[in-house]
């Protein structure tokens, strides 16, 4: 495979590079205007810019067909490209709501700007990182990026407890899964997870006789690194931090957690299991190596992840916090689309995640609202808000729709793709899978219908109505519209199933045309068993 | 040259010791060291592997496990005196504002 040295990435390195360049730049900016009433608004029009080039400069790349850079340690291939965009349009909507924030005043603004274009850096590169190395050192980079976020209302006690259970709960994880990488590490002699597998491959071949121990050691290494990429994206059960984090960060920072972390840990799931471990066929679906179980552990993840966060949901009054219990369900359907184990698959978990980050940062944007024109983000806060701000409210009841996944709104059509993909698969346990997910989505209604009839069905604590600005209102009604367009108009699905069909090309696979031709370079190595 | 078998049993031991003490003590900064020494029992193991293939990408990875570690202790003291200030403790059972 041709891996581009260090001067030669730097031209496919352009959209982090970028996004570093936009990261000093908010820094020193913040210096230069330090002290003026007016300070936040430069820092926010360059990080703003920054992430528009970002996102112009990874569109570019998405045709650029397949690369792997410095010397293997990340890969530019449509599916990072994919992530890369996720990130940056999400991390950009976001930046909307932390514009004058009234859960940041008094702070020194100009950091928080520069910490969300870090936590989004390190997002990007997770979503590329082809190399064990870089999967730990993104992966660490978001999680301190996020630390400081979290804690970042310094008055507010909530958050520094929130942020020192975040810190104990992801340094373990993070130990943990740097052991399990060590071990990795010990039974191929390389951290590149391209090689890795074949490596793997050779040694499982090689050894005919007792396989269990070999077996064994990449299983406990398996299972640790579940944990540390689980913890990451808030999978029970390791998903204990998740609540306490939501309620006590900033609220925008509570909507960027619950989409650009995720995403990436996502990413870097399917990339060290879908490539690292298991083989491609030319039928679209994959043999995980040495017919290891993390397909059954995942599809144990999946089921408790969707069932705890939807009856944990069911008892909040904490808006954030069950919003937060309803971020840790949705990662469990679309771990759904992991579990299948094929393209159809990987391509409706990659559309879920797209539909779920437009709904999920819309409701959490109608919180945002909400909470800054009354000070309050309890369901007692939106009580009487059909009355108070009727496009506000109808803006959130698109959102909560769709978050059930009832139609015509898209989570229906993204949580139509995930079942058709499971269901594809014949066996009685992506039966049960589905009928799981199903029960849940019932669940599900309950505690988002009683944000419904809080801000319908019952009388205002005070009557008066309030106003949201008219970028921040502009915002939520957009992403209302994508919600409510993506539910019935065909074009545009197909065109984002087309996009995450696409994005399934993945850097050092052997199955796909365009990396026929890369194979010729490693002669003795079989990778279509 | 010692065996690697022993390496791992160190490392394996230095790993439980970590785990059980992050689970097991509530005071916050004890938690913030087992949470070190685990990372320094990954290293270990790390650096037996990469002496056992005779390979350098072992090495480079502890070098980057400690710049990490050590920014990440930054982070997370300096959370715990922000804590400290707020509520004059840094016992993890006595921080029980949110739940639900």
């Amino acid at each position: 495979m041709d891996t581009l040295t260090a001067s030669q990435s730097l031209i496919w390195f352009q959209p982090e590079l970028a996004l570093v360049a936009t990261i000093v730049a908010v820094f020193l900016v913040d210096l230069v205007v330090a002290g003026r009433a007016w300070r936040e608004i430069p820092a926010a029009v360059v990080s703003a810019l920054g992430l528009a080039l970002v996102a112009v400069l990874s569109w570019q790349q998405w045709s650029a067909g397949t690369q792997s850079i410095f010397q293997g340690m990340a890969a530019v291939d449509p599916f990072a490209v994919f992530f890369k965009l996720l990130i940056a349009a999400a991390t950009l909507s976001a930046l909307i709501f932390l514009f004058r924030s009234n859960e940041m005043i008094g702070d020194a603004s100009g950091e928080a700007y520069a910490l969300v274009l870090v936590m989004a850096l390190c997002g990007m590169l997770l979503a590329s990182a082809n190399n064990l190395l870089m999967v730990y050192l993104a992966l660490e980079g978001v999680s301190i990026a996020s630390y400081v976020l979290a804690g970042y209302s310094r008055r507010n006690p909530r958050a520094s407890e929130a942020a020192l259970k975040y810190v104990i709960y992801g340094g373990v994880a993070s130990g943990v899964m740097l052991f399990g990488l060590s071990y990795l590490y010990g039974v191929t002699g390389t951290l590149d997870l391209t090689l890795m597998r074949e490596r793997l491959s050779s040694l499982a071949s090689a050894s005919t006789g007792p396989a269990t121990a070999f077996n064994g050691v990449l299983l406990v290494a398996a299972a640790f690194v579940i944990v540390g990429i689980g913890y990451k994206v808030a999978a029970v059960p390791f998903h204990m931090w998740c609540p306490d984090v939501y309620e006590g960060a900033p609220t925008p920072i509570a909507a960027l957690f619950s989409v650009v972390p995720k995403a990436a840990g996502l990413a870097v799931l399917i990339r060290f299991f879908y490539v690292g471990l298991s083989y491609g066929t030319s039928g679209g679906e994959f043999i995980a190596i040495q017919s290891l179980p993390w397909v059954a552990l995942f599809g144990i993840v999946a089921a408790a992840t969707m069932t705890v966060g939807n009856f944990a949901a069911c008892w909040q009054t904490n808006l954030k916090r069950l919003l937060a219990y309803s971020s840790i369900a949705h990662v469990g359907y679309a771990l759904m689309g992991f579990v299948v184990l094929g393209e159809s698959g990987l391509s409706a978990l990659l559309y879920y995640l797209a539909i779920y980050a437009v709904m999920n940062l819309g409701a959490f944007f109608c919180v945002v609202a909400v909470r800054n024109a009354t000070g309050s983000e309890d369901l007692d806060g939106v009580r009487g808000l059909g009355t108070r701000d009727p496009l506000t409210a109808a803006a959130f009841t698109v959102f909560l729709l769709s978050l059930v996944g009832l139609p015509p709104f898209a989570g229906f059509v993204g949580k139509y793709f995930l079942f058709a993909a499971v269901l594809e698969r014949a066996g009685a346990w992506y039966d049960a899978l589905v009928v799981v997910a199903a029960v849940n989505t019932a669940v599900s209604l309950f505690f988002y219908a009683k944000i419904l009839k809080a801000m319908y069905l019952t009388k205002a604590v005070d009557p008066l109505p309030i106003r949201v600005p008219g970028g921040q209102l502009l915002a939520v009604l957009v992403f209302a519209a994508i919600t409510l367009v993506l539910g019935f108009w065909a074009p545009g699905i197909s065109r984002v199933k087309g996009a995450a069909d696409g994005a399934l090309v993945f850097v050092g696979y052997g199955y796909r045309d365009a990396q026929v031709a890369s194979l010729a370079d490693c002669p003795g190595r079989d990778r279509n068993p | 040259m010692v065996p690697i078998g022993h390496y791992l049993v160190l490392a394996g031991t230095l790993f439980a010791i970590g785990a059980a003490g992050v689970v097991s003590r509530r005071n916050a900064i004890v938690a913030l060291m087992s949470i070190e020494i685990m990372l320094n029992a990954a290293i270990l193991a790390f650096l037996a592997f990469a002496r056992l293939h005779g390979d350098l990408r072992g090495h480079a990875m502890a070098f980057f496990v400690m710049a990490v570690a050590a920014a990440e202790a930054a982070v997370g003291l300096a959370i715990v005196v922000a804590v400290f200030r707020r509520r004059a403790t840094v016992n993890l059972d006595e921080l029980r504002e949110l739940k639900g």
